[in-house]
């Protein structure tokens, strides 16, 4: 990027200094050329604008029970028909649209941002704190998933922050060691050593040289953190916890759904796929953003 | 003739019973030392009567006539799948139902139930005969002798004896403590006779002593650590049917056949008991073959429609559904409120389309398969939204502004709902009921927690309706849960006449006496509406058709007839 | 090196002295005590007596300091749920675990990289899609529904494999058995994971393939494959042992519902359990298990970056 071009060594005849705005376009430009990143990007937007109107385009109560139509198949008043309690369909899925992206977004954000400050610290300053860190690390991911989601839910209730914020807090290990995995990998590469001999503090060269090598990873990590967040959501509700009903949730819909797998098989489908739809959007929009930053990108690769 | 008796409890397959009627007859003939008495010939012409009829009309009936034809085999081992690991030390049961299971097959209770014309008796077992003095205060059984421990030793008055003070000894951690509790003192009167001295007069003693309390071997017990018998636990002894072969280590504890059993050899050479946690697992299994015997939900009975080697049993079991009302809570005190919440309630609704007609409508908590006990006469609260709204308006329940509920002093009507996680049935009745109590104004908040989380919550109180359910022995006696001074009475619940009559019930020594008492407890509860009461589940059972003698009794109790089952032969 | 492990040695003792305490701590604050004890026809009295004799009245430093003792006499105590010894139990289950979620790794890693790699190399083209399509299908199916249709698939409908369990009970030791029964539960192991290695790996390969020296060596003529194989894929496989690096103590507790759906007798079955009925020795005892394995798989972890990164120095 500009960043390191500039701060470049000055031996660097190929770099010169070009704006910002013009990387900026650049960069949209080539996320445009990629199909797959901008439908992906389109699909989100629909969700998000989706999970955002909700209450308004429900085609009736997601929480309206009607116990003299339970497993109904698709038809008439409910477009993709009833489940287990005669609660429409269609209206629990774009109810639970705007509960999945919360726990998915959020969840995410919370992970990658406890990990890659965990991770990048740990792996450039090394040593000590290095080893403080790590071990932090490895206690956390070796205190019980499922007993810390448990007492959280028992004893703080299982709200949708709470639920976010327990899947963020025990999600960030993975993010936190794959950082300090390629902070380690470009401590010392030779770009970053010139810049350490011009000076700088530490947290400035790791912010501008070391951080933007672990981009690419981050972006995957991201990717990951979103799905997992919200198929961790559906675990928890298949294990008791979970967002609980009558809120709707992808995940707790799936999970809902198995009990009746025998009445009512393809109940699952419809949050299962876009369950699937949104991760793999998520996935696209990753790549093409990650396509788009990459300074070294060749369009025609081999 | 047997079907209306059947059909008076909500059973479809009442001519199971005929099945398992013909299956003891032909057992008993083949039996070398069988004498034929001439009500068995005409018992069995009927039968083959019956047999004939049915294989023109079809059903399940026809099966008599396989029956008759083939006749029990011997050999083969049974499958039962179990949601946890078992351990078969029936004085703690540390892991409660599986080991109960378990522990019916390798261990014997003095008594046990038997379903015949649509209520559950009480048979001899270990005990051959009982009596006790006009006070009901002393009960004294007389042992069956000869019966022998797996290993051998004879089984005397002095294991009795050692098992009782065991469960009643307060440093041992027993499980089924409270069942026995109204024994003072065990005495041995002579090695096959034992006496029980109670601490009050009480009638249901000879059922409880059936209701899961296995009788232990002293001579190995004696001097160990009741609560951790480590030598012991790696191979329990009893004088079961069936002898302990291996441990649950890798997913499954198999139990052999004891030839020398007092009731005769048993048919199949063992049983496995396999542990399958996930209920959809356990259907599958079911169907793949690998098991034999599965409990399933109403939910799961859709998927066995087509798989013609399975047959759905419903098996009555003695048990009710219920929302606990925390008395303690101001609001419920006025009986017209509770009785609003039972009128709000579809009860009927419920077991047509949540129970998909498995079931029959609660009116109280002594169930039909008590028999004569049983009170159908009592008041009963059908669906009336209208009614329900009337009966709190009259309590002085207003529907404020926001459309929920507000009494003359400016108080709110809202309601923690508590309720189990993991029971579909159970949240798709919560889910209902939430719906129905917010059209009346109530505001709703549901509470759908970890089963210790919602236990401790039950027994510290903190909801206002909690949904449960309720299985006892056979018995009428209601004290520990609806006696006011009671430590078990869970919901606060006080009503002073309620008490009187529930003391002199259970100590009342004329039958006919007693039963009257009886009708009169469950008048005054649905009166008073204690509980709200939802409806009488039947077990469902899913069973591979080369399973054939199984009683169609709940598996705590079709598992103590184990000597009588026996499998086809592929 | 020596020094290093040494050193790593120390810190996890430390480590695992304050997972002990941490996760005793929280047992304690989990509302709702053993099942044991939520037996619904205890009576209030005997509850009380209970809990006083399972000493779980008692100050939680004193009860901390009751268990240490017995761990260092290597008594971990007995099993509220089946009154046997926790050490027996973990034991017991640890190896079933393994061979599990051992296999689905392995199974996971050899589709895996080979994938990642071939995205890496076709950017962006349908093949790229396609993978990524298939993969996160793997990773959006959550198991209890992944393992239960192929259960219905492969058992009730076809018939072709058991439904569950290791072995056919009854049945004498065979290999062929084994295989057939951690068929399903394997497959579904690796297919879960089985997005997430390829994604890093295919991350970590285009990075590596944009490096200065793989230009060089190209302009050097050397072969595609050989630019791939012996000169980026050193380099890109770094967050892929890192990944596995996590996986490793996911492998030992992180397989609950693959397990709890197969009827597989392992530790993640055995943990989820006994948290959930509050079998507090037994979640003691799997913890340190975990938390033993999460230290070894650190240290393996970091000393294997240094073998496949020269370039990486630690400490």
């Amino acid at each position: 990027m500009k960043s390191q071009a500039a701060a470049g060594t000055p031996a660097s005849p190929a770099a010169p200094a070009l704006s910002r705005p013009f990387w900026r376009r650049v960069a949209w430009r080539r996320f445009r050329a990629n199909p797959a990143a901008v439908a992906a990007l389109l699909f989100l937007l629909v969700v998000c604008a989706v999970a955002a109107l909700g209450p308004q385009i429900v085609p009736s109560g997601p929480n309206a029970v009607d116990i003299m139509n339970p497993n109904a198949p698709p038809g008439g008043t409910h477009l993709l028909g009833t489940d287990e309690n005669g609660r429409d369909v269609l209206s629990r899925l774009i109810a639970g649209a705007r509960t999945s992206m919360i726990v998915g977004l959020i969840a995410m954000v919370i992970a990658i941002g406890i990990g890659a400050g965990v991770g990048s610290a740990g792996g450039y300053l090394g040593g000590l704190p290095d080893s403080v860190l790590m071990r932090f690390t490895d206690g956390m991911m070796a205190i019980p998933y499922f007993f810390l989601v448990l007492i959280v839910v028992a004893v703080f209730g299982s709200s949708l922050a709470n639920i976010v914020l327990v899947i963020g807090v025990t999600s960030w290990m993975v993010v936190a060691r794959i950082v300090r995995g390629e902070v380690l990998r470009c401590r010392d590469l030779d770009f970053v050593l010139a810049a350490r001999a011009l000076g700088g503090t530490p947290a400035r060269l790791l912010w501008r040289h070391v951080v933007p090598q672990t981009v690419p990873a981050i972006i995957v990590a991201a990717t990951f953190g979103v799905a997992n967040a919200i198929l961790l959501e559906s675990a928890l509700s298949y294990l008791g916890l979970g967002i609980q009903p009558p809120q709707a949730s992808w995940g707790n819909m799936l999970s809902n759904a198995q009990a009746y797998l025998w009445q009512n098989p393809l109940l699952p489908m419809y949050p299962g796929a876009l369950i699937l739809l949104t991760v793999l959007a998520y996935n696209f929009l990753g790549d093409g953003l990650r396509d788009a930053l990459d300074p070294r990108y060749r369009d025609s690769h081999q | 003739m047997r079907c209306t008796n059947w059909q008076s409890t909500g059973l479809r397959d009442g001519e199971e019973g005929v099945a398992v009627e013909a299956d003891d007859l032909l057992l008993r003939l083949r039996d070398a030392n069988a004498r034929v008495s001439r009500r068995d010939v005409l018992r069995m012409a009927a039968l083959s009567g019956m047999a004939i009829a049915a294989r023109e009309a079809g059903g399940p009936l026809g099966r008599l006539n396989a029956v008759w034809a083939a006749g029990p085999v011997r050999g083969g081992v049974w499958r039962m799948a179990i949601a946890g690991n078992p351990t078969a030390y029936p004085i703690t049961i540390p892991g409660k139902l599986v080991d109960i299971l378990v522990d019916k097959t390798i261990y014997s209770t003095l008594v046990h139930y038997e379903l015949r014309n649509g209520a559950i008796g009480v048979v001899p077992d270990l005990a051959e005969s009982w009596s006790a003095n006009s006070a009901l205060t002393e009960y004294t059984f007389r042992l069956r002798k000869g019966v022998k421990w797996h290993d051998g030793q004879p089984c005397t008055a002095e294991d009795v004896k050692f098992t009782l003070d065991a469960l009643l000894n307060p440093k041992v951690e027993a499980g089924l403590a409270g069942v026995v509790s109204s024994v003072a003192q065990t005495q041995v009167v002579d090695p096959f006779t034992v006496k029980f001295v109670l601490k009050y007069p009480y009638a249901s003693l000879p059922v409880m002593l059936g209701y899961n309390i296995a009788i232990v071997p002293k001579h190995l017990l004696e001097g160990q650590d009741l609560n951790q018998p480590v030598q012991f636990l790696q191979h329990p002894i009893g004088t079961g049917p069936f002898k302990f072969k291996t441990f649950a280590r890798d997913g499954y504890l198999e139990v052999e056949a004891n030839k020398d059993y007092y009731g005769g050899a048993p048919l199949l050479d063992g049983i496995v008991f396999k542990v399958v946690p996930d209920s959809n697992a356990r259907l599958a299994q079911l169907r793949a073959g690998e098991i034999d015997f599965t409990v399933i939900d109403p939910p799961q009975v859709a998927g066995l429609q087509g798989a013609s080697e399975i047959e759905v049993r419903r098996a009555p079991q003695v048990n009710y559904y219920f929302f606990a009302i925390n008395h303690g809570s101001a609001r419920f005190g006025d009986v017209r409120v509770r009785q609003a919440l039972s009128y709000a309630i579809d009860k009927d609704a419920i077991v047509r389309n949540i129970l998909k007609g498995d079931g029959r409508v609660a009116t109280g908590p002594i169930s039909p398969l008590l028999g004569g006990y049983y009170n159908s006469r009592v008041p009963q609260y059908p669906y009336d939204l209208e009614r329900a709204q009337a009966l709190l308006s009259e309590a002085g329940w207003r529907k404020g502004a926001d459309g929920v509920l507000v009494n003359g002093k400016g108080e709110r009507f809202t309601v923690l709902f508590n309720g189990p996680k993991g029971y579909p049935v159970m949240e798709q009745v919560m889910t209902y009921a939430q719906q129905q109590y917010q059209r009346l104004g109530m505001a709703v908040t549901l509470d759908i927690v970890d089963w210790p989380v919602h236990l401790q919550k039950y027994h510290d109180r903190q909801y206002d309706l909690l949904m449960e359910w309720w299985i006892t022995p056979p018995d009428p006696d209601l004290y520990d849960h609806y006696y006011s001074g009671s430590p078990d009475n869970w919901w606060g619940y006080k009503n002073p006449q309620l008490d009187t009559l529930l003391v002199r019930a259970r100590s009342e020594p004329d039958p006919q006496a007693r039963v009257a008492l009886y009708q009169q407890v469950q008048e005054m509860i649905a009166k008073d509406v204690p509980v709200v009461y939802l409806y009488y589940p039947p077990e469902l059972q899913a069973v591979n058709k080369r399973t054939h003698g199984l009683p169609v009794m709940g598996y705590r109790d079709a598992l103590t007839w184990m000597t009588k089952v026996w499998v086809d032969h592929p | 090196m020596s020094a290093y492990i040494v050193r790593r040695a120390l810190q996890a003792v430390v480590l695992l002295f304050i997972v002990s305490i941490v996760t005793f701590g929280l047992i304690h604050t989990a509302p709702g005590g053993p099942a044991l004890l939520q037996n619904p026809d205890l009576s209030r009295v005997q509850i009380e007596r209970f809990r006083a004799q399972l000493g779980l009245n008692d100050p939680l430093p004193l009860q901390y300091l009751r268990w240490l003792r017995g761990v260092v006499r290597g008594d971990f105590g007995r099993s509220y749920n089946t009154v046997e010894p926790v050490l027996g139990l973990v034991a017991g289950r640890l190896p079933n675990t393994l061979i599990l979620t051992g296999i689905g790794l392995c199974l996971s890693l050899l589709a895996a990289i080979p994938l990642g790699v071939a995205s890496a190399t076709r950017r962006n083209t349908a093949f790229d899609r396609i993978v990524a399509g298939f993969t996160f299908l793997g990773v959006s199916t959550p198991v209890f529904w992944s393992g239960i249709v192929l259960i219905v698939v492969c058992s009730v409908k076809l018939k072709i494999l058991p439904a569950g369990g290791m072995y056919t009970i009854g049945a004498a030791y065979s290999l062929a058995d084994r295989v057939r029964h951690l068929l399903m539960p394997v497959f579904v192991l690796a297919v879960a994971n089985l997005a997430e290695v390829t994604r890093y790996t295919r991350s970590a390969m285009i990075d590596a393939l944009g490096e200065e020296y793989v230009r060089t060596a190209h302009a050097k003529g050397v072969p595609p494959s050989a630019v791939i194989f012996r000169h980026a894929l050193r380099n890109a496989l770094v967050p892929v042992i890192t990944i596995i690096g996590v996986y490793l103590p996911r492998a030992v507790s992180g397989a609950a519902i693959t397990e709890t759906v197969f009827s597989w007798p392992g530790m993640g079955q055995l943990a989820v359990q006994s948290a959930a009925t509050r079998d507090y020795p037994v979640v003691l005892a799997a913890t340190l298990a975990v938390a033993l394995v999460v230290v070894c798989s650190s240290l393996i972890a970091d000393l294997a970056y240094g073998y496949f990164d020269p370039r990486i120095r630690l400490g």
